[in-house]
């Protein structure tokens, strides 16, 4: 049964005369782990902070099991956040910082030194009691930052980009930490991030936000194979995304030619947006395909070859491990089952976000 | 090549320091000249300092400078770092709006701030020390305002938001940690609206009414009956102080920053 911990109704925020969140609605689950996707600006840390009690929104109301916390200062709300860095008092030590809210809380000596082992140890740090802040790594800032959250027993930690400081090695190896963090102390995590990759990886329900609204919500599964507008299909993972016209239920036209899918419901000879992930395109033999065109190019990425192929005026992408030739004519085909069907944007958030 | 680029700079140090600094060198040797001439020199001398202390108006017109300074000094630190505080947290045209409006005050004519000062204040308070004190801090205000908001702007916020998310009220985190942040910013304002206080003629002869006299003031008022020795020796004596609060300013800030460059290396 869906227990929700936190509901934000209707929150309205602009900054500057620009509106970042409009009527923005958002239920969250006891012990969910969510993640916040989108792109930079998208209004994921506004929420966060609405959330966090660093900025109040414009209307709207933030409820906390039932409790509408929207008027509470941060320091009232029974939930800690995760910065994304440098939020460690650079004047104290691993213990003094960690301790920090429990002190306030005036807990017993005995009792914070308990809980500062225990917290260090779930972020594996043992030992670190007395360095100083400013001698650790941003890796190891960012741990001693979840740890210094997680002795408060918050009901929810709220992590705003944590791991976006790191390099990509550090960032994975912190990846699986937190997923083992998550599954020992059992509460409410609320993550925000701009990179896919890290979404995907681990959590329960992913929403996908772009110009303050929400694009699709689902699991990893279902947000990667089944996009709902070009904006989330473009956003994660790479994929083709070409104008098709959906002849009637089943059998789609891309190019000039039918192609056999298993979408169904979007009317007859209507326009429609069509996704093919790089990675469910075949190369065969020309004229043994759907589709026949020229390689243009071909960049070795390591587990697979980067292909690009042009059929008529559209280049499709393709990740193969196999090589093929430039300037070879081959044939392309695919799946019907990894034909992706979607209706063209209404709206400009639902478009694929272009780099100017 | 490279020798002709040294040289070439040597000399124009050089031409600097002759221009800027000859003269004041000048005013402190005779300062110690027993001649009274200002071209001959009549062996050393300290009576001059001995004159100038035992003159009790000149000793009760450096009195009120300094208190003069340090209040408004100390008052303009109070109106201006919250002042700076509530501009910084401003959208950003009335933020560019205000900052405008901080401006105008320092780059008006003094003679235009005066006038409008003494105008203004004759309607509602006698004018003496206390005008004078408050045309003071109207004058320091901006210079506390412009020396603290680079630092409220390059603060690390987050550190005062993870304290207030750990339990910390508004008060404590401001005191604990906004305030240390912004302390170079608050010192270096402070002295600066002093040395400006310390400073300022033309505001304060329009504003101070008769009976009180700053040193400056104070000065004028003498050289209008020709200018002693005495005043030489004074001179210099303000030279060195405001020589000395610079070098303090700026070895306290220099020693905030030493630490602060490591952090960075580190992290």
């Amino acid at each position: 049964m869906f227990d929700p911990i936190l509901q934000l109704e209707h929150i309205t925020k602009s900054f500057d005369g620009k509106k970042i969140l409009n009527d923005f609605d958002l239920e969250i689950g006891r012990n969910e782990f969510v993640t916040l996707l989108g792109p930079s600006g998208c209004g994921k840390s506004t929420i966060l902070r609405i959330i966090g009690g660093f900025v109040r929104p414009d209307s709207g109301r933030v409820f906390f099991e039932g409790q509408d916390i929207t008027m509470l200062p941060p320091e009232k709300r029974n939930v800690n956040t995760v910065f994304q860095k440098y939020s460690l008092c650079p004047h104290k030590n691993v213990e003094e910082n960690i301790a920090f809210g429990l002190k306030l809380k005036k807990k017993s000596s005995d009792y914070i030194r308990d809980k500062v082992k225990y917290a260090l140890k779930l972020v594996n740090l043992d030992g670190f009691e007395k360095r100083d802040t400013l001698s650790l790594s941003g890796g190891q800032q960012q741990r001693v930052a979840i740890a210094r959250a997680i002795v408060n027993e918050p009901e929810v930690l709220l992590l705003d980009e944590p791991l976006g400081a790191l390099d990509l090695k550090l960032r994975h190896e912190m990846q699986r930490e937190l997923i083992k963090i998550k599954k020992e102390v059992g509460i409410t995590f609320l993550y925000v991030t701009h990179d896919q990759e890290e979404a995907l990886m681990r959590s329960d329900r992913i929403i996908v936000m772009n110009k303050g609204i929400i694009q699709q919500a689902g699991d990893s599964q279902s947000i990667y194979d089944e996009p709902q507008n070009a904006f989330v299909a473009d956003f994660i993972g790479e994929s083709n995304i070409i104008d098709g016209i959906m002849v009637k239920d089943l059998l789609v036209n891309i190019q000039g030619v039918d192609f056999p899918c298993v979408d169904t419901g979007f009317g007859e000879n209507n326009p429609v947006d069509v996704v093919i992930r790089p990675e469910d395109l075949e190369i065969v033999k020309a004229g043994e395909g759907y589709l026949t065109g020229q390689v243009i190019s071909i960049i070795f990425k390591g587990a697979y070859y980067e292909i690009k192929v042009k059929v008529n005026d559209y280049e499709w992408m393709i990740q193969s491990v196999d090589p093929a030739p430039i300037g070879e004519l081959v044939g392309l085909t695919i799946d019907p089952d990894n034909i992706q069907i979607m209706h063209k944007p209404l709206r400009d958030d639902e478009e694929v976000v272009r780099d100017e | 090549m490279k020798r002709l680029k040294d040289f070439a700079s040597g000399i124009y140090i050089g031409l600097i320091g002759l221009f800027l600094y000859a003269p004041i060198l000048v005013l402190i040797i005779l300062s110690f000249n027993k001649s009274r001439s200002r071209v001959k020199w009549g062996g050393f001398t300290f009576d001059w300092y001995v004159k100038l202390f035992a003159n009790k108006q000149i000793k009760e017109a450096l009195i009120t400078t300094v208190i003069l300074a340090l209040a408004s000094a100390a008052i303009a630190v109070l109106i201006g770092v919250p002042g700076a505080l509530g501009i910084h947290a401003m959208s950003k045209r009335r933020y560019k709006v205000m900052m405008a409006f901080t401006n105008i005050p320092m780059l008006n004519a003094d003679i235009v701030t005066g006038i409008a000062l003494m105008l203004w204040f004759v309607h509602f308070i006698p004018l003496g020390f206390g005008s004078v004190l408050l045309a003071h801090i109207t004058f320091n205000i901006p210079y506390v305002i412009l020396s603290v908001m680079p630092r409220i702007q390059q603060m690390n916020i987050s550190v005062y938001e993870a304290t207030r998310d750990l339990g910390a009220g508004p008060v404590y985190g401001f005191f604990k940690v906004l305030l240390p942040e912004m302390m170079p910013g608050i010192i270096s304002g402070f002295f600066m609206a002093f040395t400006m206080s310390m400073d300022d003629f033309v505001i304060t002869y329009f504003t101070k009414g008769a009976g009180v006299n700053t040193l400056s003031t104070m000065i004028y008022g003498q050289i209008r009956k020709g200018i002693k020795p005495e005043m030489y020796a004074l001179s210099t004596l303000i030279f060195l102080a405001v020589s000395a609060i610079l070098l303090i300013s700026n070895g306290i800030s220099a020693a905030r920053k030493a630490p602060k460059q490591n952090d960075e290396e580190r992290i």
